[in-house]
């Protein structure tokens, strides 16, 4: 076979050798692969136009090559480097698939760290809603008379009040009030400020700042040393502790009020200016009360 | 909605779900997967039956397993015979396509279905391959596989014949425009062809052999037409008057002579194709011939064979055991390009 790489790769002219060295004719050759002598023609002269499509034409290759002893490998090869469509679409296809990996690798990383950044924002706005209550009432107080029931206010649901310090807490206040955006930012600041925030000293001056919407005013004047719970409405704690006898203390908050008090018989409740009773006091003994359950006139809840 | 995010992580798969060996072409990749489809069952000491193996390694225990364990060839006839152990086949098959992925996977699958199925059994198809963790399933009729993967026109306005000669059944159809013009299934295949060599060998030999031998007898001398040389290979089996394991020898004369009727099937319903085809697509195939495709078409001299019978070109595909899985391949590729479902059935 003398399949050299000239003109035409040689296919046609490595078969027809092959066959002229077998004595066969194209007739022959055609009767036996049952097809028209002019295809056998027309592979033999590699001509592509007179050919049926190239699965077609390897097929008779292959059929061809056997028929007259040639390696069908060979001869295959020797076509597919002539130039024809080979086993069709490999070739081009390889490249888009790259392209696609990388881009589904690219996609899948992408797509873990957009996840990534979505969960830490939802961490961080949701912490930063769980203080969020706090702005509110910050926001109301301070308008009449930024010191003292507006530092009562902060200390309110952040648990102890009293300690008597300067006064960084308003300054620590406003800030953290004013703009939103930084609301997130300084929860924790805002708290431990907030829970040193000095308010017995102004509290006993006993300005009483106008009541926002549905607030009211609560009084406790200490006779003895008693320990004061109180929590409004909401459950925020606006009173946790330990009293000394002579302090005079006011909260505002959502009535009704709960209260506990250590020694009831060392506390005088005034609730809006008016005075509380508590019947049931014994001295030494825990009271549990609600107080400000009907709106206007202070009631004595049950325990 | 996790299926969709999960699929942006998962390639296109096309399943040649045969009798014989499954085939899994991924989309760009080409052919990754070409394994029996045979599954091993274990049962435990409790009556749980738990995978032991799937694949080249569960056929290698067909026919040599103990009582507790069970292999299983869960397709027959190109159908699914037994629902939960073709799915469990098909996830360890998918799975294993996507060994080294990070994400559970979930693919769109094209699976290929004998065109003469019926409408329960590709149900059972779809279902079994959804629930092997496929987010789409499409089907696709194997003939067109097989043309569109043999690389014949289809889309012309001419008509290409292809015989697709599976594990368990044949098909033969005739496509022009995308679309079958006929097609015919017969339920013979390879398998009847090695149970055609077993039948054989205990009539004249009264020698029992299993059927992975008759398989290794088939691929080594099997023969569809009479060839000058006769080629020869010595097997093992049981001797049934002696009940003792025998060795003797075949030829392939034997062997042509036990294929005889299974050919003859498939001779006759390509014959029939012919008869049933419109004139002008019929001379279009008598101009251009007939297509083998499957790994019927590896027997030697199959071609030969129709060639005789039929008086027309009948030419052998290029790798014509993958051309289904490619050809669905193919089809998915096309399908994405022209936005359509031209090939697809229901």
């Amino acid at each position: 076979m003398g399949t050299g790489p000239e003109r035409a790769g040689g296919f046609g002219a490595s078969l027809r050798e092959a066959r002229e060295a077998r004595g066969l004719t194209r007739a022959q050759v055609a009767e036996r692969l049952r097809l028209a002598e002019a295809v056998v023609a027309a592979l033999e002269e590699e001509r592509a136009e007179a050919l049926p499509a190239p699965a077609f034409v390897r097929g008779y290759l292959r059929a061809y090559a056997r028929l007259v002893g040639a390696d069908p490998e060979t001869v295959l090869a020797a076509y597919e480097a002539a130039g024809a469509p080979g086993a069709v679409p490999e070739a081009p296809r390889l490249e888009p698939v790259e392209i696609h990996r990388g881009w589904t690798r690219w996609l899948r990383w992408g797509s873990l760290g957009a996840a990534a950044v979505l969960a830490a924002l939802a961490i961080a706005w949701w912490r930063a809603d769980a203080p969020a209550p706090q702005p509110p009432p910050a926001a109301v107080a301070p308008a009449p008379s930024p010191m003292p029931g507006e530092a009562v206010d902060a200390a309110g649901p952040l648990g102890r009040p009293p300690v008597p310090t300067a006064a960084p807490a308003p300054a620590a206040r406003a800030p953290a009030a004013m703009p939103p955006g930084e609301g997130p930012v300084k929860p924790a600041p805002a708290r431990s400020e907030g829970a040193s925030a000095p308010p017995a000293a102004p509290a006993d001056s006993s300005a009483p700042s106008p009541a926002a919407a549905g607030e009211r005013e609560l009084e406790l004047r200490l006779s003895g040393t008693s320990w004061v719970e109180v929590r409004d409405a909401s459950g925020r704690r606006l009173v946790y502790d330990l009293l000394r006898p002579g302090t005079v203390r006011r909260v505002r908050g959502r009535a009704p009020f709960r209260l506990v008090l250590g020694d009831p018989v060392a506390v005088a409740v005034r609730l809006d200016g008016e005075a509380v009773p508590l019947r049931r006091a014994r001295p030494g003994r825990t009271l549990r009360i609600t107080v400000g359950t009907a709106a206007p006139s202070p009631g004595e809840g049950g325990p | 909605m996790f299926k969709r995010l999960r699929g942006l992580f998962s390639n296109d798969l096309s399943i040649d779900l045969g009798t014989a060996n499954t085939l899994i072409y991924v989309r760009g990749q080409g052919i990754v997967l070409n394994e029996p489809s045979v599954v091993a069952i274990r049962q435990n000491g409790r009556g749980q039956r738990q995978i032991a193996a799937v694949g080249t390694e569960a056929k290698r225990m067909l026919g040599r397993t103990p009582g507790n364990i069970q292999a299983i060839r869960p397709l027959k006839d190109g159908v699914i015979a037994d629902f939960t152990v073709t799915e469990k086949m098909l996830q360890y098959f998918i799975h294993k396509v996507h060994e080294s992925r990070f994400f559970r996977p979930s693919p769109r699958v094209l699976v290929c279905v004998p065109c003469g199925s019926t409408q329960v059994e590709r149900r059972a198809i779809r279902e079994s391959a959804a629930g092997a963790g496929a987010r789409e399933v499409y089907l696709i009729e194997e003939p067109m596989a097989a043309a569109i993967g043999a690389g014949l026109p289809v889309e012309e306005a001419r008509g290409s014949m292809v015989l697709d000669i599976g594990g368990g059944t044949s098909e033969v159809a005739v496509i022009s425009l995308n679309g079958i013009v006929y097609s015919e299934s017969v339920r013979i295949g390879g398998d009847r062809l090695d149970e055609a060599i077993i039948n054989y060998v205990r009539r004249n030999y009264g020698i029992l052999i299993g059927e992975a031998t008759a398989e290794r007898v088939k691929h080594e001398i099997g023969t569809a037409f009479p060839a000058s040389e006769v080629r020869e290979i010595e097997v093992k089996g049981r001797n049934l008057a002696e009940g003792v394991p025998r060795s003797f020898t075949l030829n392939s004369n034997e062997i042509l002579e036990a294929l005889q009727e299974p050919l003859a099937g498939i001779v006759g319903a390509v014959k029939t194709a012919l008869e049933q085809t419109p004139p002008e697509l019929g001379a279009d195939v008598a101009e251009r011939g007939i297509v083998l495709t499957g790994g019927g078409a590896l027997l030697k001299d199959v071609d030969r064979l129709l060639m005789e019978e039929t008086g027309l070109p009948v030419i052998v595909a290029d790798d014509p055991m993958t051309c289904v899985a490619r050809g669905g391949g193919r089809a998915l590729e096309l399908m994405e390009e022209h936005g359509g479902e031209v090939f697809l059935t229901d």
